[in-house]
């Protein structure tokens, strides 16, 4: 009883969700992922979505050096990457921002600072935060096998990762991984808003 | 389904309202459905926080969604203007002071000026923080902290579509929601937020 309630109550939210990314974000879960190229990271090469070939899931993430929120997220990225790299997961982290201190030379600090274990790109054109309809940092998307986005939306559900009850971006990888449908494929990302170019 | 995209949406929104109407509702979008079963003074008074402190005349109150929806409905017959901000958003901290100075330009002709903190009323510094930015900003708002600080609840229950504060929201007189200004895709500017506000109580006059 208590549980078809909850659903109930959470139908606007997710509905509301639902609108707000038709308007805000021009990808749909299931639709097939825009690939990127070219991009520079940290390590002084190109980069592109074909790198991840061999991944079965990759985990595209939109963040940056000056957003708090982004900052609160960055070690759970690491462990994300650690507790997935055998499973066959590949973080790929990119940073859009029209920043300085979100540049190569402030993102290749932060990295070494923070140790990184995933490859860590800048587009400075922001194509690809056009492309995957980013709106803040950090946004995350999980593209499945077949390069479909399976996921969107926020990592968890609670910055301070003490306070975190729902793991939304590890359930959905686990849900791929076994095959299955993310439990909550879209949830409200949070975060910075992306500094578009003027 | 509909093919037009523009059906589309309005029959999901239609269906966003409808659902509303029968549920608690995010607040955005779904203004019919504000007018309250408030009659329940006793659960109200659960939302006053013994703790909340004050500094420099300045107090600090949490809120959750049933007093959020409570504030506006005591609010009516005045335009209200919610700010939310964080202290960990720094343009949320740059925009604030034209906040407090739109409460100043326009209190006597009939706004109530609210802020909407999401920093996390649990943990003691931050609520220090929290206060002791509105004191220095000499907010004398009805300024209040969301019990479930920065976590996705906040930006769900208060429905700050697009996941990014600064965020306003502004009320009518009747406590409909008649505009909202996210920060998820452009800079908000402060002269659009004058200018709404001008408009709404010009109107209502």
């Amino acid at each position: 009883m208590a549980g078809k309630w909850t659903m109930i109550l959470m139908l606007p939210l997710v509905a509301a969700v639902i609108v707000s990314c038709g308007q805000a974000a021009p990808l749909k879960v299931s639709d097939a992922a825009p690939p990127w190229a070219g991009i520079p990271g940290i390590d002084d090469k190109e980069h592109a979505l074909a790198d991840c070939k061999k991944a079965k899931a990759v985990v595209l993430v939109f963040t940056c050096n000056h957003c708090p929120v982004a900052v609160a997220y960055e070690d759970r990225l690491v462990a994300l990457q650690k507790d997935y790299a055998s499973k066959g997961v590949q973080v790929v982290a990119v940073c859009v921002n029209d920043l300085d201190q979100d540049r190569l030379p402030a993102m290749k600090k932060r990295a070494a600072e923070k140790k990184f274990n995933f490859p860590y790109i800048y587009d400075e054109t922001q194509k690809i935060g056009r492309d995957y309809g980013a709106t803040c940092t950090p946004h995350v998307f999980l593209l499945d096998q077949k390069r479909k986005i399976a996921y969107m939306g926020a990592i968890d559900d609670h910055n301070n990762p003490k306070k975190v009850e729902e793991h939304y971006l590890r359930d959905a990888i686990d849900a791929v991984l076994a095959g299955k449908e993310p439990p909550k494929p879209v949830t409200q990302q949070r975060g910075c808003g992306i500094k578009w170019k003027p | 389904m509909p093919r037009n995209p523009l059906r589309r949406r309005a029959l999901w929104c239609s269906l966003v309202l409808a659902v509303c109407s029968l549920a608690a509702c995010p607040l955005a979008g779904c203004s019919g459905s504000l007018r309250p079963e408030w009659n329940d003074r006793a659960a109200l008074e659960v939302n006053e926080d013994p703790q909340a402190g004050a500094d420099g005349g300045v107090s600090l109150e949490v809120i959750d969604e049933a007093g959020y929806r409570e504030m506006l409905e005591s609010s009516r017959g005045q335009v209200v203007l919610v700010d939310f901000w964080a202290t960990w958003c720094p343009p949320c901290r740059k925009l604030f002071p034209h906040t407090v100075q739109m409460h100043h330009r326009f209190a006597d002709m009939g706004l109530k000026v609210v802020s909407v903190s999401l920093d996390d009323p649990e943990e003691p510094d931050e609520r220090q923080a929290v206060l002791e930015f509105l004191a220095e900003k000499e907010a004398l708002l009805g300024n209040y902290i969301s019990r479930y600080g920065s976590g996705g609840k906040s930006f769900e229950v208060f429905a700050i579509t697009g996941g990014t504060v600064p965020h306003f929201k502004l009320y009518d007189r009747n406590g409909k929601l008649h505009k909202t200004f996210a920060s998820d895709s452009q800079t908000i500017e402060p002269e659009e937020i004058e200018l709404a506000i001008e408009e709404l109580l010009g109107d209502s006059h």
